[in-house]
């Protein structure tokens, strides 16, 4: 959810003051009632504003956990507008992290109060990754949009190289004679194929289905049949982040430029549609990076978020039952 | 067109958002994964830890509880919480948040294993009587102090002390109190038997006292350091200096600190005491004599009448001592026979003469020492030295002496009886050590200009909120900023002796434990 950009920060804005106020109005609080004697003395979680503070941010808490079956059990029934819960899920966790300090004291020793003290650690660690989230999800679609005009659905990037490894399999082939033209082996004249380019228009670029000359056997084209066999198909096939000189965009020019020359130039354009075809892996290369960036850190703010909830529910149950 | 478009995009598995992606199994295995870590630890964690008590189950193992360190005095238990929570729950009576458990006062009796103490006030109202943890609520960390009690637990009742007292109990209404200044505490009051007089019934002037060379009178003979012995110069004269200067006494010239070695009390009123919390009461010995000899002979100027004594038994002792002179002078005397009865024919002229002349130097001894008139001409004949007073200098005859003719009406005579106190308000502690970068006068205002005992110079409740209060800067002037809560000065455990005494600390256990006991927190069983 983008919040710092020109577009939704008004948006924002009210809730940021919000959370601010409160959290000086609940400090302020606190300071006061600790010198109430005349001098410091830390407010327990049982005082008065030890006890409010505490009671708000366990709602906040448990209000925060409903995002995920919000999110995954009532698809179909959802309460509110997403923008709302999102908007509400970011400031008023935020707002938990001054109140349930203030609550527990700031008491992060583990020796002297184990449960207490791992609540406040997994507090500043639930809040943090989701802070560190709400960056990521700032920033990395920004990149992504600017840097990855072949962006495609990331669960799909292995079966969509798949494709891109028979297209230019095919190609190569083709022009090397290997394998008879569909054109050809249809006894019509040479057609045309549909293939995914990238393309700009302006300050838009993104990836885009053309209507391309099918290729055709061009003579003497061998040392290009051993260059995809040496290093396009390798490519195309290998893991992600599996470290091949096509995946330098400075070496991949220089080898597609080594190829053409090579060959005749009417091969050129299947050599231009490899390079094509290999820029557009080294996107979904970055691509996934990103995405594990932009998914990974949910899971852990989930996992301590559900870890979170539920030693809050001990420690009410301890606090009420001795305190 | 042997590929379309349309055949493009079937390259994308349509139904991809129906089946989990990796990153999704992995983030649904994580959740588990702390879902379980949690459960575990929350199940696990009571049986692992030690010092488990017979009355631990789950989720009442002292490390799972928020509980905060106990004060170091109290460390050792801080992992068997049967050692004060018994049975095992709240022993906070007063909190104001909600609890599954109603709070016990079991407890209580563990703490008075060490802590025993007496019943606050006898007018209390026994359902309203705290438990101790609702004072002293611990669990604050290792330097809380537990017996820096919050006002809350005093003004509770002592806002509106009407409703808190026993309404049976037949005794004298106290002030309200809500705070620590002169219009929410009341005014600081003497004992009632010390209304409208000094107790110590002594004639002295502070004024002259501190006056240099303790002459007030113009053109007066200063009192000098010659005047004093050698071994107090140091003491009332100063380190250094001549023997014509003039003594310059401080209030620590006579007043002193009790440094308390002492554990039996000494004075009327003195109380339970910590090295230099109160001060010495002045007497005769420490702080007059110096000054004030009792001499009454010129001839003999070492020789002093015994302080302290009724007047009866000072004319006998210093009848005594004439007679003994007068033996020196004449030995022989010892050795004439002394009829029990007067027989006819044989003159005691002599005899009579030396008795007379002893009776009459005791006689002009004890007038100068009750005040009667002695001439100079007199003093000098009977060899007398330089009168100051006496013993009326000081000191209130009962009656008026009238003139002295006779030893057997200086025998009649009798004195105020001296009552000089170590402890003035008696509802409160203060200790002299802890102000003692303060004058003297800045409490006690005025004293330096009394002339008289016509009142105790005890400082009001201005003086102590002047540091005791919260800390302003009104006109740029700082005030206040030291502590003016309820237990600075008050005890509430020890309002059996004056001034609160010290507490806890002079108080014997119920019972005396084992170290094997102590240390396991689990004190024997009580009837």
């Amino acid at each position: 959810m983008l919040v710092f950009d020109r577009e939704n920060w008004p948006y924002h804005r009210g809730w940021f003051l919000f959370v601010v106020a409160a959290s000086l109005a609940a400090a302020g609080w606190y300071l006061v009632y600790g010198f109430a004697g005349g001098s410091w003395a830390w407010p327990s979680g049982a005082s008065p504003p030890g006890f409010v503070y505490g009671a708000i941010g366990g709602l906040i808490t448990a209000f925060e956990m409903l995002l995920w079956p919000r999110k995954s059990l009532w698809r179909g029934w959802r309460i509110g507008r997403t923008k709302l819960w999102m908007t509400m899920h970011l400031w008023l966790g935020l707002l938990t992290l001054p109140l349930l300090l203030l609550h527990g004291s700031f008491q992060f020793n583990v020796s002297a109060s184990a449960l207490a003290a791992v609540l406040m650690w997994l507090l500043v660690a639930v809040v943090g990754s989701g802070v560190f989230g709400l960056v990521v999800q700032n920033i990395v679609p920004r990149v992504m949009f600017e840097q990855l005009p072949a962006e495609t659905i990331a669960s799909q990037i292995p079966r969509v190289l798949e494709t891109y490894r028979a297209d230019a399999l095919r190609m190569v082939e083709v022009v090397c004679g290997i394998a008879p033209s569909e054109s050809v082996a249809a006894g019509e004249a040479r057609g045309m194929v549909a293939v995914e380019t990238v393309r700009q228009v302006g300050r838009v670029q993104g990836l885009v289905v053309e209507a391309e000359l099918e290729a055709e056997f061009t003579p003497g084209s061998e040392s290009l049949l051993e260059f995809h066999r040496r290093h396009v198909d390798p490519y195309l096939s290998a893991p992600v982040g599996t470290a091949l000189e096509l995946g330098s965009p400075r070496q991949a020019v220089l080898l597609f430029e080594e190829v053409k020359r090579q060959i005749r130039p009417s091969a050129h354009p299947v050599v231009d549609r490899l390079a094509d075809l290999c820029n557009q892996r080294r996107q979904f290369d970055l691509q996934l990076r990103l995405h594990r960036l932009l998914h990974t850190w949910l899971g852990v703010h989930v996992a301590l978020s559900v870890a979170l909830f539920v030693l809050m529910i001990a420690h009410i149950f301890l606090a009420m039952k001795y305190v | 067109m042997s590929d379309t478009s349309k055949i493009r995009r079937s390259r994308i598995d349509l139904g991809y958002h129906k089946r989990g992606d990796a990153l999704g199994r992995w983030r649904g295995r994580l959740v588990l994964f702390a879902l379980t870590a949690a459960g575990l630890w929350l199940l696990l964690a009571p049986s692992s830890g030690q010092g488990k008590g017979a009355n631990l189950r789950l989720f009442q193992h002292a490390s799972l509880a928020s509980k905060g360190p106990l004060t170091r005095a109290h460390a050792a238990w801080d992992n068997q919480c049967e050692a004060c929570h018994t049975p095992f729950q709240g022993i906070n009576t007063s909190r104001w948040s909600p609890s599954l458990n109603r709070a016990s006062t079991a407890g209580d009796q563990n703490c008075q294993t060490c802590h025993a103490g007496p019943a606050h006030h006898p007018n209390q109202i026994a359902s309203e009587v705290p438990s101790c943890a609702e004072c002293h609520r611990d669990h604050r960390g290792r330097d809380f102090r537990l017996a820096a009690t919050p006002d809350a637990g005093c003004t509770g009742c002592h806002a509106d002390l009407g409703r808190h007292r026993n309404p049976s109990a037949n005794s004298a209404a106290i002030a309200n109190v809500t705070a620590f200044d002169a219009e929410h505490h009341p005014a600081f009051t003497l004992p009632a038997s010390l209304a409208g007089k000094h107790p110590g019934r002594i004639k002295f002037s502070h004024k002259r006292h501190l006056t240099p060379g303790l002459v007030l009178e113009q053109g007066g003979a200063p009192f000098t350091r010659a005047n004093l012995a050698a071994a107090d110069r140091t003491r009332y004269g100063g380190p250094a200096g001549r023997e014509a200067d003039p003594v310059q006494l401080t209030c620590a010239s006579c007043h002193r600190l009790d440094d308390a070695t002492d554990a039996t009390p000494r004075f009327a009123n003195q109380i339970p005491r910590l090295p230099g919390e109160a001060m010495l009461p002045v007497s005769y010995e420490s702080s007059c004599r110096a000054c004030h000899p009792l001499a009454f002979d010129r001839n003999a100027p070492t020789v002093e009448a015994r302080h302290g004594q009724e007047p009866a038994a000072l004319v006998e002792e210093i009848n005594r001592f004439y007679k003994a002179q007068a033996l020196e002078e004449k030995p022989d005397l010892l050795n004439r026979f002394v009829p029990p009865q007067p027989q006819p024919g044989r003159s005691a002229a002599e005899l009579d003469t030396v008795r007379d002349r002893v009776e009459a130097k005791t006689l002009m001894a004890v007038r100068r020492f009750f005040g009667s008139a002695v001439s100079e001409a007199d003093r000098q004949g009977a060899g007398l030295p330089l009168s100051r007073g006496g013993c009326v200098e000081c000191h209130e005859l009962s009656s008026t002496p009238g003139p002295l003719t006779s030893l057997a009406a200086a025998r009649n005579l009798a004195l105020e009886p001296v009552a000089i106190r170590s402890l003035w308000y008696e509802n409160a502690r203060f200790n002299h050590a802890s102000h003692r970068a303060v004058e003297c006068a800045s409490c006690h205002a005025g004293v330096e200009q009394a002339a008289d005992q016509s009142k105790p110079h005890m400082p009001g409740i201005e003086s102590c909120t002047t540091c005791h209060a919260p800390a302003a800067s009104p006109g740029g002037r700082s005030t206040g900023g030291a502590g003016f809560d309820c237990v600075e000065c008050h005890r509430y455990h020890a309002t059996d002796v004056a001034a609160h005494g010290l507490g806890s600390p002079l108080r014997k256990p119920v019972a005396a434990l084992s170290i094997e006991q102590f240390l396991s927190g689990a004190p024997p069983a009580r009837p």
